[in-house]
């Protein structure tokens, strides 16, 4: 600290400035400051060149800003940028679209906070940076776009994978029940085959079950009034497996008495299965206690209430989960789009050592 | 149980004429066994084009139909039969559309079954289909 103010104490201010001019052309960052009183901005020779301007012919007030923001962002820039002045955020930051000279779109990270105040304390001038984005944006969205198609190809894998199962699993159930009509009917080779030919029904009817909501899961189908138990044992199926082998306990409780709501089966279905699987990997990360899940339905005030409580580790979770797992999006964010069209909302009940979701959906009387 | 098998009784007398259509010759096969030893007289065609000249020619009491099929699927069929004014009720079978596939049902189809169903499953809709026939 000492060696740094001696370093600053010995440069002159011209140095400063010229050190001062480096860094933020290093950094590819514009200034602009506004004086609140008369609206005139200086805005410096970078932040005129990023936006292609000449800095000797731009005028240096606030419209020059304002006319160049894109229309839909400008009321959010002033959102924000009173949001600091009122004292509600501690700096101003925003980032908006602004025209090019050559008419392209570039995106601005706009940064900004109070620099000046009068005798009564109200804030006068206003200084702040502005660096381009474009670059970073653009990259995100197309890795949303690239994430959105990753899902596309998975649900239309699920679609077909389940199409192809679909006809060898009839086969094998049809052929199971053929060999059982022609098993001698006593003897203990009798006996053995009658069993083998029963697991083999049984089995391929689970897998039937299994493929039936990949189908539903794969979304295909429009909106419908959807019973909650049906899709529980979608669910169910899906899960109970999985869970029963890394011994957990899975119990269903419709209580919802035959309640729909209206949604796309697959959205419903995905619901559940966002739940399921979050409780699962909690469970995985570790516990207290027994290892169970608990997944129930119940009407409430003209709402259906999907709870699903599990004894694993808080979310978000805990420092023993593998990092990559801890960049995951949770159930909220994942749930919040999915249910926020049919006017449902996420509530998180955490404590006594519980993960507890709570999803309610108006139930489909009262949906609109 | 005891109803299933009575019912399996009287079809063995009456023997009633079904026509599958299915491209999965494995399918059509087991299908033809089981349902044979249901007690129907059954009949097989490859695909809707195929199961289209013989329901023009012959008499069927019903048919069980898959929906993915090469040269004319399941609805294609559907709508050719409406449009030739057969009225033989049609049994889907189909590892695509949810059971409750109102399309296919807006185009005649009696009842629309998820693959795989289990065999109790296919025998009910097609007696159901039989009887609304009658």
């Amino acid at each position: 600290m000492n060696l740094t103010r001696r370093f600053l104490d010995e440069l002159t201010t011209a140095q400063l400035v010229e050190r001062l001019d480096l860094a933020l052309e290093g950094a590819n960052l514009g200034i602009w400051d506004w004086d609140l009183r008369d609206n005139s901005v200086q805005f410096d020779r970078r932040w005129c060149e990023m936006l292609g301007l000449d800095h000797e012919t731009t005028p240096m007030v606030l419209d020059t800003w304002s006319t160049l923001v894109h229309p839909d962002d400008i009321d959010a820039c002033y959102r924000d940028i009173r949001a600091h002045l009122d004292g509600v955020s501690a700096r101003y930051q925003n980032v908006h679209r602004m025209r090019h000279a050559d008419g392209r779109w570039i995106y601005i990270l706009d940064r900004g906070r109070i620099s000046g105040r009068d005798e009564h304390g109200r804030a006068i001038r206003f200084t702040g940076t502005h660096l381009d984005v474009t670059a970073l944006e653009v990259a995100e969205q197309r890795a949303r776009m690239e994430e959105r198609a990753r899902l596309q190809v998975l649900t239309n894998f699920s679609a077909t994978l389940a199409h192809e199962l679909n006809t060898p699993l009839q086969v094998i159930g049809l052929a199971a029940h053929e060999l059982a009509r022609v098993v001698p009917s006593t003897g203990r080779d009798g006996d053995v085959a009658r069993e083998a030919l029963q697991a083999i029904e049984v089995m391929s009817q689970r897998a039937g079950r299994i493929t039936s909501a990949l189908r539903t899961l794969s979304g295909k189908g429009g909106l419908a009034e959807c019973r909650l138990s049906d899709c529980f044992m979608q669910a169910a199926d899906l899960f109970r497996e999985r869970m029963e082998g890394d011994g957990i306990q899975l119990t269903l409780a419709d209580q919802s008495g035959g309640g729909a709501v209206r949604a796309t089966s697959g959205d419903v279905l995905r619901t559940l299965v966002i739940l399921l699987d979050a409780s699962l990997r909690a469970l995985l990360a570790g516990s207290t206690g027994e290892r169970r899940v608990d997944l129930s339905a119940r009407v409430e005030a003209g709402q259906v209430l999907v709870t699903c409580s599990d004894s694993g580790v808080p979310w978000p979770l805990g420092q023993e989960v593998a990092g990559a797992e801890r960049m995951s999006l949770g159930p909220s964010e994942l749930l919040g789009p999915i249910v926020a069209p049919y006017g449902g909302r996420i509530d998180v009940v955490g404590g006594e050592a519980r993960n507890s979701f709570v999803v309610h959906v108006p139930l489909a009387e009262t949906a609109t | 149980m005891m109803a299933a098998n009575t019912m399996a009784d009287q079809m063995v007398v009456s023997r009633r004429r079904l026509l599958i259509v299915d491209d999965e010759p494995t399918l059509r096969l087991m299908l033809e066994r089981v349902l044979t030893a249901r007690g129907f007289e059954v009949h097989t065609a490859v695909d809707g084009e195929d199961a289209l000249a013989r329901l023009s020619s012959e008499h069927f009491d019903v048919v069980l139909s898959d929906m993915v099929m090469p040269r004319c699927d399941g609805r294609c069929l559907l709508e050719a039969m409406r449009a030739a004014g057969i009225t033989v009720p049609v049994v889907m079978l189909t590892g695509y559309a949810d059971a409750s596939d109102w399309s296919l049902r807006a185009l005649g189809a009696t009842a629309v079954l998820g693959k795989p169903s289990p065999v109790d499953v296919i025998h009910s809709a097609l007696d159901v289909a039989c009887a609304d026939a009658r």
